[in-house]
């Protein structure tokens, strides 16, 4: 302990004792610091911003679905009924634990346009859901026009910019067609009964060639019925869990019976695409700056053996033991990296506290789901960050460190050139 | 001219500070030319697939005599009409119906959509019996050498079908049929809907690529009347420059990557140099203070020595953009996907222009340059001999 | 020497100037096997490569060549849809919507291997113009192509009886000459002079799967009102007998 507390002590005072190199090697792990923190913030909110949107205005905070790989997509939905259900387990779990949740009947229906007696588009989400439970939850729906009428049987309520794009208003009637259970295919008919739209975020509307959101909701027991499936069954199930308590279990369960678990992001391809894509542009970032940060520190570290040769061959001349050596130089790597690792983070946590309300990307806000960016401290960046750091100075560290076990005292009190 | 060779004389004498600075900045351009040239090939397919797939604006139509087209759609501003046949049909083998778009490789429109179509595995289609399909939305559902089906309704509705042999698989089409078209020759298509007199997509390329937004929808507007009257059913019809409005953020986001490494660069590459030169300066300042006694002023003192730091950064750009250049040929051949979802899907490539080499050599000369001077500048005027 | 010579030679030219042309056998075909005003049961059974069997019946009133509707009788959710050919014209009125639609010809037929044209349009003679006539031993062997303006296959090749006209294969090609699907007549029973069962396999060879098609309970009649083939009426028909 007493060798631990020395080291330290020696490492500080070896830091101060070469200001100039120490602060420029600073400036460059500042920054990567600074980077990672600024990263993860960037894909945090980028994450639960849409989490937090998709939550609550399609699709709760995650899903469980019998649809197998892509199939599950609400912006390009699979026309067939998946093979089976969403088993009694997993709604036994959730009745048992009083979780939040709503059963679902998803299908891609085609729409059929009666006048010109042709098919249009792509195919939408026909969304069944418990009108009472889910209108309340996704509090983020707003009906724009028309009124939702829980009498209406076959009322839909029609995701607005896809309304437009096909010039449907409230009242008017129209033909879809669904496959059903016994996979035969047959026209329907629905009643726009409203257009919703979102109260607030997303600015996806008018981007991207696709409808991103081509939603319809209807009631659940009407599309059971006219699909074939039996009361209470579910092709998925939203579940409304913040605190993400009974995730863990839902995702174990999901695995057993076969089932795909998914965040609302998940769910529309789309958006998780440009999430990604987010995360991929501030990963290679960081990853040229620590690739850079690698040169330059075995270069720096480098020259600093060799600019401390005389002091290390002192101390080989006074008995010191190559391993004690090296326990040195590595302290005082990592009490320098720490050092400059927490200011890095105190100075981005001052930012994060000074931001105010966020910062508005503008038309970049779509990456946040609309909302503005705000700095967050995520423990796992920190965490993720200051590991990479140390890891990073320590392979520069690598090299030089093998050089000063091989020094030899009397050579290099000799004048020699490098 | 001696003053010219002592800096070239030290970088060979200092040859392992040498070797650290030329490769610190091969890094940094190396780093600096995949970020200009990925930023600009995807700013560039963003910007350019619309149009290279449909001109400036395209209407999709029932099928349509060729000849007939081409005498009705007149106008001063068009360059030229382009008709093409892009097709729905049923595409099956044993296990698997599936309804997929079809669209046809001409000489002229594979020339445009040639940066788009890259076939992950296999080839693109060269005879009547080859098809290249499409993973979007049916990743690993194809297998190179496969035998399909194709049945579709001819222009005389008659329906027919062909067999076809999976000769590629590609991730993208270009904007034909959303990105997901499944591509055949012109012939194979001639076949197919027994006519070669038929079309039913009309793309127009302007004269003027900037023409002003009032003056492209005037031509559209005219040419959809055309049509109208000629009683010619419009399924869709778009302008291009719509489309691109609707990419306008994504295309904005790919080129501000530039303005955002420099950005990011400027002070971590600075830090290093200066690090580096301190750090040398320092072990070199008997010789720079020989100098000193020798009469020369501090400032060539500094021009000497930074003279010898451009010669390295020079070289450390050099050899990085070669190696850049090199990696981005690799690459090419290697023929690698990125693919977030089925969002964005793009190659692993690079497109530099003459431009981004000069702003990377301005941009790492000034950032060493304006770097290494105070250091230098510290040394020289410290008392000589001092310590 | 000579007698022998005219006698064959007057035989032989009458059955020159008499044979039947290829759309006269056509129609006598059609005719011989379809009456011209019945009701009818028809049955699809539909068995795809997995084994899955599906089932859908229909009650059919037919008037002359161009005039067919039929109302489903099973599957019992779609029961009372109809669907109704007349002339050119295919109509489709399903009571899971209650709306009249116009269909293609060549669409799919309730998840079977069959085309609305193939259920509904029954005389070939109406549809197609025979391009060549060959004969065999016991068969003639008509290959088809569809008259101008008509939605339909590449190419029809029949093979029907020369004893008594009836139909025994059809197979459906592409333009291309890809075989689409086939069909073989495995039963034609007669009461009398009337049709009373027939059954045909149709075989999707792209596919592997098939469906067979049974025609029974076939009712001969004087007359079928004009108000069945009215596409403004045909949503009542289902409670008609």
């Amino acid at each position: 302990m007493n060798t631990v507390k020395n080291f330290i002590k020696l490492s500080f005072k070896n830091i101060r004792r070469h200001p100039v190199k120490n602060f420029l090697i600073g400036i460059v792990i500042f920054l990567a610091s600074i980077l990672f923190l600024f990263n993860g913030s960037l894909k945090e909110n980028a994450e639960s911003a849409w989490k937090d949107y998709f939550s609550r205005t399609f699709t709760g905070d995650y899903h469980i679905t019998s649809y197998q790989g892509l199939d599950r997509d609400y912006t390009l939905p699979s026309f067939t009924l998946p093979r089976k259900m969403i088993s009694s387990q997993i709604i036994d779990y959730l009745d048992k634990n009083q979780v939040v949740y709503s059963k679902r009947i998803k299908i891609g229906a085609a729409v059929y346009d009666d006048k010109k007696s042709e098919f249009k588009g792509s195919l939408p989400a026909l969304i069944g859901i418990d009108w009472e439970k889910e209108l309340a939850l996704l509090s983020n729906l707003k009906i724009v026009s028309g009124r939702f009428d829980p009498d209406l049987p076959n009322g839909i309520l029609v995701w607005k910019e896809y309304a437009d794009s096909l010039k449907w208003k409230a009242g008017d009637e129209i033909t879809l067609y669904m496959k059903d259970t016994e996979k035969n295919t047959y026209p329907y008919s629905f009643r726009v009964m409203g257009i919703v739209n979102h109260q607030e975020g997303a600015s996806l509307e008018g981007k991207g060639v696709i409808q991103m959101f081509p939603a319809l909701f209807v009631s659940y027991q009407y599309l059971a019925l006219q699909l074939g499936i039996e009361d209470n069954q579910a092709v998925e199930i939203a579940v409304w869990d913040k605190e993400g308590k009974y995730e863990k279990d839902l995702k174990k369960l999901a695995e057993e019976n076969s089932l795909q678990y998914f965040q609302g992001t998940q769910g529309y391809g789309i958006v998780f695409g440009i999430v990604e894509l987010l995360g991929f542009f501030g990963s290679s970032i960081a990853a040229l700056i620590l690739v850079i940060l690698v040169v330059a520190t075995l270069n720096l570290n480098m020259m600093g053996f060799f600019e401390r040769r005389k002091e290390i061959g002192s101390l080989v001349a006074m008995g010191a033991r190559p391993f004690w050596l090296v326990g040195l130089l590595l302290m005082e790597m990592v009490v320098f990296a720490t050092l400059v690792f927490a200011l890095a983070c105190g100075f981005y946590f001052i930012l994060t506290q000074t931001g105010g309300k966020g910062i508005d990307f503008g038309e970049m806000a779509v990456f946040f789901a609309g909302k503005k960016f705000t700095a967050g401290f995520e423990l796992q960046s920190v965490v993720n960050g200051y590991l990479t750091i140390l890891i990073v100075s320590f392979i520069s560290s690598i090299y030089p460190i093998y050089l000063t076990t091989k020094i030899n005292p009397v050579d290099v009190f000799r004048e020699a050139e490098i | 001219m001696t003053k010219a060779k002592i800096p070239f004389q030290n970088v060979l004498r200092h040859r392992f500070s040498s070797l650290i600075f030329i490769l610190i900045f091969a890094v940094s351009s190396f780093v600096l030319y995949w970020s200009f040239g990925y930023a600009n090939l995807i700013s560039s397919i963003l910007n350019d697939s619309f149009y290279d797939s449909y001109g400036d604006m395209v209407f999709f139509t029932d099928y349509f005599e060729k000849d007939k087209i081409q005498t009705l759609i007149q106008d001063p501003s068009i360059e030229r009409v382009v008709l093409d046949r892009e097709i729905q049909g049923i595409l099956e083998n044993p296990e698997k119906s599936d309804l997929v778009i079809l669209s046809e490789l001409t000489p002229d429109n594979q020339n445009r959509l040639k940066r788009y179509i890259r076939p992950v595995v296999g080839t693109l289609p060269k005879n009547t019996e080859d098809i290249v399909v499409s993973e979007f939305l049916k990743e690993g559902q194809y297998q190179l050498g496969e035998t399909v089906t194709m049945q579709i309704s001819t222009p005389d509705k008659v329906i027919n079908a062909k067999k076809f042999k999976v000769c590629g698989i590609t991730k993208s089409s270009g904007w034909k049929g959303l990105g997901s078209a499944f591509l055949i020759t012109e012939e194979s298509m001639t076949e197919l809907l027994a006519s070669n007199r038929h079309a039913n997509v009309i793309s127009v390329f302007l004269k003027n690529k900037n023409e002003t937004r009032e003056a492209k929808k005037e031509i559209y507007q005219g040419i959809k009347k055309t049509l109208e009257e000629n009683k010619l059913e419009i399924k869709d019809s778009w302008m291009t420059y719509e489309q691109m409005d609707k990419l306008a953020s994504f295309s904005g986001l790919f080129a501000s990557v530039k303005s955002l490494v420099m950005i990011l660069f400027f002070p971590l590459i600075g830090a290093v140099s200066a690090a580096i030169v301190w750090m040398y300066a320092f072990r070199r300042r008997k010789e720079l203070w020989t100098y000193s006694a020798l009469g020369m002023t501090h400032g060539s003192i500094t021009v000497l020595m930074a003279f010898e730091y451009w010669i390295l950064t020079l070289t450390g750009i050099i050899t990085g953009l070669g190696i850049g250049s090199f990696t981005s040929y690799l690459a090419e051949k290697a023929n690698i996907w990125f693919r977030f979802s089925y969002t964005f899907v793009s190659p692993l490539l690079t497109e530099i222009h003459t431009g981004d080499i000069v702003l990377i050599v301005m941009f790492l000369l000034l950032c060493v340059t304006f770097w290494i001077i105070p250091p230098l500048k510290r040394i020289v005027k410290a008392p000589p001999f001092s310590y | 020497m000579k007698k022998i010579i005219l006698i064959l030679l007057l035989l032989w030219i009458p059955s020159y100037f008499f044979a039947l042309s290829g759309e006269e056998i056509l129609k006598k075909s059609d005719e011989q096997w379809v009456p011209d005003i019945c009701s009818y049961l028809l049955t699809m059974k539909t068995i795809e490569s997995g084994g899955d069997e599906k089932e859908n019946q229909f009650k059919g009133f037919k008037k002359g060549s161009v005039k067919n509707v039929m109302t489903v009788v099973k599957p019992k959710k779609i029961s009372g849809s109809v669907f109704l050919r007349k002339d050119d014209v295919i109509f489709s009125y399903y009571t899971t919507n209650h709306k009249l639609n116009k269909v293609a010809y060549q669409s799919l037929f309730m998840g079977s291997l069959l085309s609305y044209g193939d259920v509904l349009a029954t005389e070939l003679s109406f549809d197609y113009n025979v391009s060549k006539t060959e004969e065999t031993g016991e068969d003639y062997i008509l290959t088809l192509t569809p008259k101008q303006g008509q939605s339909g296959y590449g190419k029809v090749v029949i093979q029907i009886g020369k004893k008594d006209f009836l139909p025994k294969k059809r197979d459906y090609y592409a333009l291309s000459g890809i075989l689409l699907k086939s069909c073989v007549f495995n039963k034609i029973e007669f009461d009398g002079k009337n049709l009373s069962y027939m059954e045909q396999e149709f075989f999707e060879p792209l596919k592997e799967r098939k469906t067979i098609v049974s025609l029974s309970s076939v009712e001969i009649l004087k007359d079928i009102p004009e108000k069945y083939y009215n596409e403004n009426f045909i949503q009542y028909l289902s409670g008609l007998k």
